[in-house]
């Protein structure tokens, strides 16, 4: 497993031994691929709302995924917007300071998922369509898979001595 | 050292080309939202017809690998291959919108020689007296109800 940076110096992604590429990269090809969108949509037909078609969600995948790129690319060069405006924490009644918060960043039924190591520095480690009729992380597989790639990030960057007492001391005398 | 710099040290120093295949994707959006709903129905088309990607390559005489990139949905097709595709198929991919002409009307017949012409666009209604059924002439003169 290797740490890359992806954009600016702000946004890193886990590349995980075995992809060829790192998970922004492979999601980001993933979500802009016809064949894979229209299989996950074959075997996720009942997460699905009724008054919405395939169809839909294959056009709707396809617009997010741009804009995740969009967005990404602006707030990484424009320097005025940070990227907690893109992700949020993954537990919505999250709202003090957490050390080494899980994140989450949403586009309609995309996600980006990250670890959040400083006040503008998030690791991604993977994604998920989230269809609508899903509701939690633990109720798919796929996204199971994810929540523990996110825990494994964490404990790592905790075993790596990242975000100690000591670091968490600094973070506050940094924002008082 | 501070929770950042400890961040920072465990940080491969592989760069990556993430920024540029974000441009490029950027680049091609306009028509790649078009090639996604092609490529859609294609691969709806496929199941219907219980046919393999290979089968359709073999009809296309192109490589599986061509067939493969036109259903992953990035492909700048050219109407050539959309046709010869359809007509594979036996779907339509291409369709070009009926529109009325800006000056096309529709007619109200008012009385036996006088007809009122509601001109679409411009909100103008123009009044044409008859002379005989082959001739007709704009009445400036006449007001319309």
């Amino acid at each position: 497993m290797k740490i890359v940076n992806i954009f600016a110096y702000k946004l890193f992604a886990i590349h995980y031994d075995g992809e060829v590429d790192n998970e922004y990269d492979r999601l980001l090809d993933l979500w802009n691929n016809t064949e894979y969108v229209k299989n996950f949509l074959d075997k996720n037909e009942s997460d699905i709302p009724s008054d919405k078609t395939k169809k839909q969600f294959v056009q709707f995948i396809r617009e997010n995924a741009i804009k995740i790129d969009e967005q990404l690319i602006e707030i990484t060069e424009s320097g005025n917007v940070s990227l907690s405006n893109f992700f949020r924490p993954l537990d919505n009644r999250e709202f003090q300071f957490k050390i080494l918060s899980l994140q989450k960043g949403r586009q309609y039924c995309l996600r980006l998922y990250a670890v959040k190591i400083d006040e503008d520095i998030f690791v991604v480690t993977g994604g998920a369509i989230k269809l609508p009729l899903q509701h939690l992380m633990e109720h798919r597989e796929h996204t199971k898979i994810e929540l523990n790639k996110l825990n494994a990030a964490k404990h790592y960057f905790k075993s790596q001595d990242v975000f100690n007492d000591e670091s968490f001391f600094e973070f506050l005398s940094d924002i008082y | 050292m501070t929770n950042k710099k400890k961040f920072l040290a465990l940080v491969s120093k592989e760069e990556t080309n993430t920024v540029e295949r974000a441009k490029v994707r950027l680049a091609k959006k306009n028509y790649s939202k078009i090639s996604n709903l092609i490529a859609f129905e294609i691969l709806e088309r496929l199941e219907e017809l219980n046919w393999k990607q290979i089968h359709l390559a073999e009809k296309m005489g192109v490589s599986p690998q061509q067939v493969n990139k036109w259903v992953k949905g990035t492909e700048n097709f050219t109407l050539e291959t959309l046709i010869k595709l359809g007509n594979i198929l036996e779907i339509s991919l291409i369709e070009i919108p009926k529109r009325k002409s800006k000056f096309q009307t529709d007619l109200y017949t008012l009385s036996s020689n006088t007809r009122y012409e509601k001109i679409k666009g411009p909100a103008i209604v123009k009044v044409f007296t008859s002379i005989h059924s082959s001739m007709k002439y704009e009445n400036r003169f006449a007001i319309a109800k």
